[in-house]
C-alpha cells in the first residue's frame, strides 16, 4: 500500500514539472489603505515583467465580488494555474482566494498570498518609496514562490470509534462516563485492583467538607455498569502502535486469583494468616493477602495479593461458592481505539529525601504526611476517625502542619507551587481543631495561596476556630534527646523572631509528583514530558487537554497538579475532543507532510529524534517513513537532515530559496 | 573596524534588507497585529512566512545572507508556547551555533537572532524588529557583517 501511493505521488510530481506555470498576480488597493502608501501600479507593472506571469492587474477591492472574479477569470480565460494576491495577510482573506480557485478546479494549496498591507503599507505610512520598494521585493517573492507550489491532497481517515482511558481515578472515571454517555465503547484500565483512586482516600474535600465517597460512588457504580465500558482492573498498557484515529494497544492483565462469582462475604480475608501493611491505607492499617481494599470498592471482587501469599490453601477451602483459583494467568489483550486519554493522576511526594524533616525514619513516627492524616480522619479507619500518634497512640495536644514540602523547593528540583496544599492543610487543620478544640493547631507556611471561590472563607473560617498560622519555612524537626518529644524549628518572618514549637504530631503537606512509571508509559505513548516530569500539554493556553501528540490526550493532574473541580473540568474537555472525530467517523487532514527521498537518505534518524509528535519511524529496512496522519507540518525535520533528504512539501529548501532571492534583493556577495 | 568611527549616515544607508522569518502561529499574529494598530517599524525588515522558526536552519539563514541580507532574525512563539512544542527553542540552539560560527570566523555575532514574540502583542514584534536593527548597527561599528568582508 505505501510503495503504491509513494509511486503515485511520483508520477504526480512529474506530471507538475512538466507543466508551464502560468502565474497571475493581483495587487489590491485595498481603499487607501495600501494604494495610499504603495504605487500599485507599479508594482503591478513590474509583475508582469517576472518570468511566467501571464497577467498582474491592480483593482479597488481584491476581496469584493468582481475581485474574485476577476482572479477566476484569469484561470478561466487565460489558463492561470498560480495565483498570488497581493492584499491582507493570509489569516484574513487567504482563505477567500484560495476557496475562489478551488471552485475554478486548480488545488487551492496553488495560491500565494502576499501581504503587503500589515506588513508594508500601515507600518511603513510616512515612506512611500521606501514601502513601493518593499512591496516589490513582496510580490517578486511571492511569484518565485507560488512558480513552484504543488498541490496538496485532502485526505480523509475514517476512525475506530472506541476510546481507551488509562487510569481509574476521579479523572479517568468522569472522561470515561463522558465518552459512554455519547454512545462511544471505552476500555479502561486501571493499574491497581480498584476504581476510584486518590479521592476515596480522603476524608473530605474542600471548601464544602463534603464526603468523598458520596460524592464519587455514583460514577465509580456508573462506570463499572455501564453497557459500553469495560473495564480493566490490575491491568498496564504493554505497547501502542499507530496513530491520530487508529490506534493498537495491547493491555497487559494480571490475575486477580478470584473469579467474577465472587460474592464478596469476606470469609477468605477473615481466615487469612498473613497481614501486610494496607497500600490504600497509607499504612495506617493492615490487609490480607487476599484482601478488598476497602469495604465499598469497586469492582467488589477479592484480590489476592500473590507476592505476600504464603500459599496455605485457607481460602480455597473456605471459599463457599469455589471462586478462588490460583492458577488464573495473565492475559494480553489488543484492543483498537480511535482515541486515548491518559489519566494517571499524580503521586504524593516522599517527603524521605528531605533530610531535617527526618520523614520515615527510626523514632520519627509521628511525622506524618497530609494523606496519611486523611486516612486517620477517615470514617473507615482503624483510629475510628480520632487523630492519635503512630507512636504511642495518644491524642496529641499539638500539631504543627509543614506547607511546601517537595513544592517551592529549587533543592528538590520542584519549582512549581502545587497549589492545593494550602487548600487541603487549612481544611484539615480545621477539622482537627473542631474535634479537638484543646489542641494547638498550627501551619507554617511561606505563602498562603487560597485563590477561587469559597477558599478565602475556608481560610477564614479555620482562623476564626483558632488555627494558628506562622510564615515561615521550618528549618528541621528535631527530637528532644531527653524527653523524646519532638520540635518544630522555625522563624516567624513576620515579627523576627526564632521559634521551636513543640509538636505532637508533624504533619506534611507533600507536594503532587508526577505518578511512579510515568516514564515507561509516557516512552510507549511517545508523548514529551515536562521538566518536572509530568506530561506535556500542546498549548498552555489554547490547549491545555491535547497532549504532543494528536489524538492522545491528558486528563487531571498527570498534565499539573490540580484539585478535583479542575480535574473534573479537564477531564469533561479531554472526553469531548477525545469523542469528536470518533463521533464524526472520520478525520480530514491536508497532507502537507514532508517527504523523504530515499536516494539521498542514509538512514541516520536525526529527524526521527527530533520530530515532536513522534511522526516519524524506523521500518523494518532501517530507513525512516513519515506517518502522514501524525505530522503536524511543522518542517522542523527539514535542518535536521545532513543530506537535504527530508522536504516538507510546498516548504522545500528549493522553494525559500526562491522566496529569499527575491526578499535578500538578489546579488549575491560570494559566489 | 572598531578603531575608526563610523557616521550614523552610512549605517543608516548599509541598513537596506533584514530578512525575518517568521512563524506562521505568534510570529506572523504579531506582526500582523503591528500592522492593524498601524505601528511603524523600518522598512528594511521583510518578512518570510514559515511554518515553524525549527523549519529554519543553517541553509536558509546563509542563503539569506549570500544574497544580500544585512542581518537574519528569526521570530516565534513565546517560550514554553511553542504551537509545534519545541520549535523555537531548537531554533534558538541553532542560531547560537551560528553566532558561534560567526564569531569564530572574525565577524560579530549580532547579526544573526533568535527572538519571540506573542500574537496579541504588536509591540513585541516592533520590539524585536527594533532590537535587530540595534544588534546590526553594533555588529557594523564593531567586528563588521559577513558583507563587509568576504
Amino acid at each position: 500500500m505505501a510503495v503504491k501511493e509513494d509511486k503515485m505521488e511520483e508520477s504526480k510530481i512529474e506530471s507538475e514539472d512538466s507543466e508551464e506555470p502560468r502565474i497571475g498576480v493581483f495587487v489590491c488597493h485595498c481603499g487607501h489603505n495600501i494604494a495610499g502608501t504603495v504605487d500599485v501600479a507599479k508594482v503591478a507593472d513590474y509583475a508582469r515583467t517576472l518570468p511566467n506571469v501571464i497577467k498582474a492587474e491592480h483593482y479597488m477591492f481584491m476581496c469584493s465580488k468582481p475581485g474574485v472574479q476577476m482572479v477566476k477569470d484569469s484561470i478561466r480565460e487565460l489558463g492561470v494555474n498560480r495565483t498570488v494576491v497581493a492584499s491582507c495577510s493570509k489569516n484574513q482573506h487567504g482563505l477567500t482566494f484560495a476557496k475562489a480557485i478551488a471552485e475554478e478546479g486548480i488545488n487551492k494549496h496553488r495560491h500565494q498570498q502576499v501581504n503587503v498591507r500589515e506588513y508594508c503599507s500601515w507600518v511603513h505610512k510616512k515612506d512611500e518609496t521606501k514601502a513601493t520598494a518593499k512591496a516589490l521585493r513582496l510580490v517578486e517573492a511571492g511569484v518565485n514562490r507560488a512558480r513552484k507550489l504543488q498541490d496538496v491532497e485532502t485526505r480523509r481517515i475514517s476512525t475506530t470509534k472506541a476510546a481507551l482511558v488509562i487510569g481509574g481515578g476521579i479523572a479517568g472515571l468522569r472522561s470515561a462516563n463522558d465518552l459512554a454517555e455519547l454512545g462511544i465503547p471505552v476500555f479502561l484500565v486501571e493499574k491497581n485492583s480498584t476504581i476510584g483512586g486518590h479521592m476515596t482516600q480522603l476524608n473530605k474535600t474542600f471548601p464544602t467538607l463534603e464526603c468523598p465517597q458520596c460524592s464519587i460512588s455514583p460514577l465509580t457504580n456508573g462506570v463499572a455498569n455501564h453497557p459500553l465500558i469495560e473495564l480493566y482492573t490490575n491491568a498496564q498498557i504493554k505497547s501502542v502502535e499507530g496513530s491520530l484515529g487508529n490506534f493498537e494497544v495491547e493491555i497487559e492483565i494480571n490475575p486477580r486469583y478470584v473469579k467474577d462469582n465472587c460474592t464478596s462475604c469476606g470469609e477468605c480475608s477473615l481466615h487469612c494468616p498473613v497481614e501486610v501493611p494496607s497500600e490504600w491505607d497509607k499504612g495506617m492499617s493492615m490487609r490480607n493477602a487476599i484482601y478488598k481494599a476497602y469495604p465499598q470498592a469497586i469492582p467488589a471482587t477479592f484480590v489476592r495479593d500473590k507476592k505476600a501469599c504464603i500459599e496455605c490453601n485457607t481460602c480455597i477451602n473456605i471459599c463457599p461458592v469455589q471462586a478462588i483459583d490460583f492458577s488464573m494467568q495473565p492475559e494480553t489483550k489488543t484492543v483498537k481505539v480511535g482515541s486515548i486519554i491518559v489519566a494517571v493522576g499524580y503521586s504524593e511526594y516522599d517527603p524521605t529525601e528531605i533530610e531535617p524533616y527526618h520523614y520515615g525514619q527510626e523514632g520519627y513516627d509521628d511525622v506524618i504526611t497530609q494523606l496519611k492524616l486523611e486516612r486517620m480522619l477517615s470514617p473507615t479507619s482503624l483510629t475510628n476517625s480520632e487523630v492519635l500518634r503512630p507512636s504511642d497512640g495518644k491524642l496529641p495536644k499539638s500539631i504543627v502542619m509543614i506547607q511546601c514540602v517537595g513544592s517551592r523547593n529549587d533543592q528538590v528540583g520542584n519549582q512549581y507551587c502545587t497549589g492545593v496544599c494550602c487548600k487541603f492543610a487549612i481544611k484539615n487543620a480545621r477539622i482537627v481543631k473542631e474535634m479537638y478544640p484543646d489542641t494547638d493547631v498550627t501551619i507554617c507556611y511561606i505563602d498562603i495561596r487560597t485563590p477561587g471561590l469559597n477558599f478565602e472563607e475556608l481560610y477564614k473560617s479555620a482562623q476564626e476556630v483558632g488555627v494558628r498560622f506562622i510564615r515561615g519555612r521550618p528549618s528541621e524537626i528535631i527530637k528532644d534527646p531527653i524527653s523524646g518529644k519532638l520540635k518544630v524549628i522555625v522563624e516567624d518572618t513576620l515579627s523576627m523572631t526564632p521559634l521551636q514549637l513543640r509538636a505532637d504530631l508533624v504533619v506534611l503537606s507533600a507536594a503532587m509528583v508526577p505518578p511512579e512509571g510515568i516514564g515507561p508509559l509516557g516512552s510507549k505513548l511517545k508523548v514529551l514530558r515536562s521538566k518536572e516530569g509530568f506530561l506535556k500539554e500542546f498549548h498552555i493556553k489554547m490547549n491545555p487537554t491535547l497532549s504532543s501528540k494528536g489524538g492522545i490526550f491528558l486528563a487531571g493532574a498527570i498534565q499539573g497538579p490540580k484539585d478535583i473541580s479542575e480535574t473534573v473540568a479537564h477531564a469533561g474537555s479531554a472526553a469531548a475532543l477525545a469523542a469528536a472525530p470518533l463521533v464524526k467517523g472520520y478525520i480530514e487532514r491536508e497532507m502537507l507532510v514532508p517527504t523523504i527521498d530515499y536516494d539521498l537518505c542514509v538512514n541516520c534518524g536525526i529527524c526521527k529524534t527530533i520530530c515532536s509528535p513522534a511522526a516519524i519511524d524506523i521500518d523494518e529496512n532501517g530507513r525512516p517513513t513519515v506517518n502522514k496522519i501524525a505530522c503536524r507540518s511543522c518542517g522542523m525535520c527539514m535542518p535536521s537532515c545532513p543530506m537535504k533528504a527530508i522536504q516538507l512539501i510546498n516548504f522545500t529548501d528549493d522553494q525559500l530559496y526562491d522566496e529569499i532571492i527575491a526578499v535578500s534583493g538578489g546579488g549575491a556577495v560570494c559566489e | 573596524m572598531s578603531d575608526c568611527e563610523i557616521p550614523d549616515e552610512y549605517i543608516q544607508e548599509r541598513i537596506q534588507n533584514i530578512v525575518v522569518f517568521m512563524c506562521n502561529e505568534c510570529g506572523q499574529g504579531s506582526a500582523n497585529t503591528a500592522g492593524v494598530a498601524r505601528m511603524s517599524y523600518d522598512a528594511a525588515i521583510r518578512i518570510i512566512r514559515v511554518q515553524c522558526t525549527g523549519q529554519v536552519g543553517p541553509i536558509q539563514i546563509m542563503e539569506a545572507l549570500n544574497n544580500g541580507a544585512d542581518a537574519v532574525a528569526c521570530v516565534g512563539c513565546c517560550l514554553g508556547a511553542c504551537h509545534f512544542f519545541n520549535g523555537n527553542v531548537i531554533s534558538m540552539h541553532r542560531i547560537k551555533l551560528m553566532k558561534k560560527l560567526f564569531k569564530e570566523l572574525g565577524y560579530s555575532d549580532q547579526f544573526v537572532n533568535q527572538y519571540t514574540s506573542r500574537a496579541a502583542e504588536g509591540e513585541t514584534a516592533v520590539g524585536d524588529f527594533e532590537d535587530i536593527i540595534d544588534r546590526l548597527t553594533t555588529a557594523i561599528q564593531e567586528k563588521g557583517t559577513i558583507k563587509d568582508g568576504c
